[in-house]
């Protein structure tokens, strides 16, 4: 039994780093693999945020050219009386 | 002494215990894994597969359409469908009383309902327990984005009650603008337009990928199982600006005549690329919208129209626009039809030239029946060569062959061609008869109606449409000489005088059509159109607009004539207006008051010019401000010193103060006229500053 015992303690004390870098790397691995989630978590949202992004540009671009049309601005300055050229411009010179 | 080693015995004893213990722990946890892994692993990793793995389809990004100039036509993104569960659990009776008004009233900002009835509408669903209530349909982003800031509604789904429904569509930044010819493509009806002809390349491939469920609930991306695919881009020809006139003439024009639909149609003569095609139709409510392509799929009896094919044809087989034919009193029977010439034509003898300007009915049948009566095969294999038998072969779906008859045709009769030769009895779409006139106006060379330029991935073009010809030559290029002088007559002289122009000529020719007639007679549809090319003598863009069932007015010099007249100016106008050839500083005279004019500053050579042109002393330097008051000029830029921009425009006062090196801030009415405060003022050393700031009024 007492042989038994002193092994074990041998073994048991000996290999104390290794077990401990065992311990450590475990660790390490589950760090990762929770870093890992994280990123994948903020690439995901990421990519719904740049989803929206486009989208928003998409409107706003598309609000803009309804705006920039000719017939929308002659018919917002048709009280100023500006209207679009109707005469081919002349070369005076 | 024995007490050490019984001491030692003990924690021996207590650490085998604990050992064995463990030991029997680590047991179970083999066993279990082995269970786990080996004897139920089969069915547990199936089981999982289902709960922590799906297989998800990737839908692909269809492409988008784009004019030839980069502006986006349609593309894909979403609108949104906004409900309120007003029951929601974050909701207490408390918020939801307070602010119930608030939140209505921000919610009327954006779907520009009346508040008090989103009010009741909210109230009503939180007493009757409606957990489902509309907020607002076909909102684009900016309107969702300002609806998730409203009270309440802020707090988001579970808190606020936010339910928002996402529709992925189709989008049109520009509207209605070309509705038709862009197109759809929908379940369960044909696909529309340009979107449904190159649904293929639009379309692109779905993906497949296996999705994992992560802690939190969140789904990632595990792996791909097909990458998919995203659409191709169409580049089309259409090009906004001149839709947008084209649109905005046509709908003016149907509603001046209170017409059932109309189309038109603008082509660049010497590629054929179509830059618009409109199509309005009347709703059951009275308004217009676009719904059918009319331009592409109506095929009806043009009517006068046609007449030039007939021309072509007489001019081919050695007539001169001088030859004479005699319309008597405007009336001519063919076997026992009667051919009528409208009222105001002239009678008696006329000239060729003068039966196409005045369009004449008995003129050119009688004078197509003498040349063509006894063989008008011949007559036929002309309009064949003309490409008159032929589709243009668009590349959008719903084009109609032309009815062209053959002699063979059992229909075929003595009065056929006659009728024929004046637009009856044959059917064309509007867009085949354009092509026709293009190829005219283009020297004899009929060009394929083109809408597409190109299809491209990601910015690169991966294949382009070159234009196309049809026809090399339909005719001699004395005859198509001839035939455009004849269709310029028309607008000089003839059924379209009254849209002639000082500034550019046109060619073209009126058309008038009886489409239709009730069995008494009494009641009689028309459509009328008007083809032309301008300017006549170096054609940029010839147009067609067609009018169906005019209310008020129906002949096509009356109704569609006018049409084109408008789009011709503004597109000449425009057009000049793209090319360089205007100095506006060139147009600016000195005033009376010998005070120097309006010119205050600006680039030095164009300042120059319009000061030596005033007789005023010029100055050299780039860049010149010039007072009012005394006539003098003086270099302006150093680049260590600030700038004297006060007086100048906006532009130019950009430009000078970024020339040295400031940043510029504006303010006031940046459309004003010029700059009338600057800071640091001018001669001040330009280390001492980073930015200027200008008022402009």
């Amino acid at each position: 039994m007492r042989v038994i015992l002193k092994r074990l303690e041998k073994v048991g004390f000996a290999n104390a780093p290794f077990l401990l870098f065992v311990g450590a790397l475990l660790l390490f691995r589950i760090w990762v693999v929770h870093e890992t989630v994280q990123k994948l978590t903020l690439l995901q949202k990421k990519r719904s945020e740049l989803q929206e992004k486009r989208w928003e540009y998409l409107t706003t671009l598309s609000r803009w050219m309804q705006k920039s049309k000719e017939s929308t601005v002659a018919h917002k300055l048709e009280q100023t009386g500006i209207k679009p050229q109707r005469k081919p411009p002349l070369v005076i010179e | 002494m024995e007490q050490v080693p019984t001491l030692k015995r003990l924690i021996y004893r207590r650490v085998l215990i604990v050992s064995a213990f463990l030991v029997l722990i680590s047991i179970a946890i083999i066993w279990k894994l082995v269970d786990i892994a080996i004897i139920r692993g089969t069915e547990l990793r199936q089981r999982a597969q289902k709960v922590y793995f799906k297989e998800r389809i990737v839908e692909p990004e269809r492409g988008n359409i784009y004019s030839e100039d980069g502006a986006l036509l349609v593309a894909s993104i979403p609108r949104f469908e906004v409900r309120m569960d007003p029951l929601a659990e974050g909701i207490s009776q408390e918020l939801f009383y307070s602010k119930v008004d608030s939140l209505a009233l921000c919610v009327a900002e954006v779907t520009g309902e009346d508040p008090q009835r989103i009010a009741i509408r909210l109230r009503q669903a939180r007493q009757t327990g409606n957990r489902y209530v509309l907020i607002g349909k076909k909102l684009d982003f900016l309107q969702l984005k300002q609806l998730k800031k409203c009270p309440i509604l802020r707090r988001g789904r579970y808190k606020g009650g936010m339910i928002v429904i996402t529709q992925n569509k189709r989008f049109y930044p520009f509207g209605v603008l070309a509705h038709r010819t862009l197109g759809y493509v929908r379940e369960g009806i044909p696909p529309v337009g340009i979107e449904g002809y190159f649904d293929n390349y639009l379309r692109g491939k779905p993906g497949k990928e296996i999705m994992q469920l992560i802690p939190g609930g969140t789904w990632i991306p595990f792996r791909e199982l097909e990458h998919p695919e995203n659409g191709y881009d169409i580049i089309t020809t259409i090009d906004p600006n001149i839709q947008d006139i084209v649109e905005d003439v046509l709908l003016q024009t149907l509603k001046k005549h209170d017409a059932d639909h109309g189309c038109a149609i603008v082509m660049e003569v010497a590629t054929g690329k179509i830059r618009a095609m409109a199509n309005l139709g009347k709703t059951e409510d009275g308004s217009y919208w676009e719904l059918y392509n009319y331009c592409i799929g109506e095929r009806n009896e043009p009517g006068s129209t046609f007449k030039l094919a007939s021309l072509l044809a007489l001019l081919e087989q050695g007539y001169s626009l001088e030859d004479t034919v005699n319309v008597f009193d405007g009336t001519y029977k063919f076997y026992n039809r009667l051919m009528k010439d409208a009222p105001g034509v002239k009678k008696g003898i006329i000239t060729l030239k003068e039966a196409i300007a005045q369009s004449s009915n008995v003129g050119i049948s009688r004078l197509i029946y003498k040349e063509f009566g006894d063989e008008p095969s011949e007559f036929i294999a002309y309009l064949k060569r003309f490409g008159l038998t032929k589709k243009t072969g668009i590349t959008i779906h719903g084009e109609p062959e032309p009815l062209i008859k053959d002699v063979n045709d059992p229909t075929w009769s003595g009065t056929t061609l006659p009728w024929m030769s004046v637009g009856y009895e044959v059917k064309l779409t509007p867009l085949q008869t354009l092509t026709f006139y293009n190829g005219v106006a283009n020297g004899g060379k009929v060009m394929k109606p083109m809408i597409v330029s190109a299809i491209a991935k990601e910015g690169m073009v991966v294949k382009e449409f070159n234009p196309e010809v049809l026809v090399d030559d339909i005719a001699s290029s004395e005859s198509i000489e001839k035939a455009v002088e004849a269709l310029k007559e028309v607008v000089e002289s003839g059924t379209a005088r009254h849209i002639k122009n000082p500034y550019f000529p046109i060619a073209g020719k009126t058309g008038t059509a009886l489409i239709a007639e009730d069995k008494s007679g009494y009641k009689k549809v028309y459509q009328s159109s008007f083809v032309a090319f301008f300017p006549a003598d170096n054609p940029i863009y010839s147009v067609i607009v067609v009018v169906n069932k005019p209310k008020r007015g129906y002949y096509g010099s009356q109704v569609a004539a006018p049409a084109v007249r408008k789009i011709a100016d503004r597109l000449i106008a425009r057009y000049n207006a793209e090319s360089p050839i205007v100095d506006v500083f060139a147009v600016l005279k000195p005033d009376s008051s010998h005070r120097v004019p309006l010119i205050a500053g600006g680039y030095g050579e164009k300042v120059n010019r319009l000061l030596e042109w005033g007789g005023y002393p010029t100055v050299e330097g780039r860049w010149l401000k010039v007072r009012q008051d005394s006539a003098q000029s003086v270099d302006v830029v150093n680049p260590n010193i600030v700038p004297d921009v006060r007086g100048l425009a906006l532009t130019d006062a950009i430009f000078l103060l970024n020339s040295v090196g400031l940043r510029v801030v504006v303010e006031g009415n940046p459309s004003g006229g010029m700059v009338v405060w600057q800071h640091p003022e001018p001669g001040k050393p330009v280390d001492n500053y980073s930015t200027a700031k200008i008022i402009i009024r």
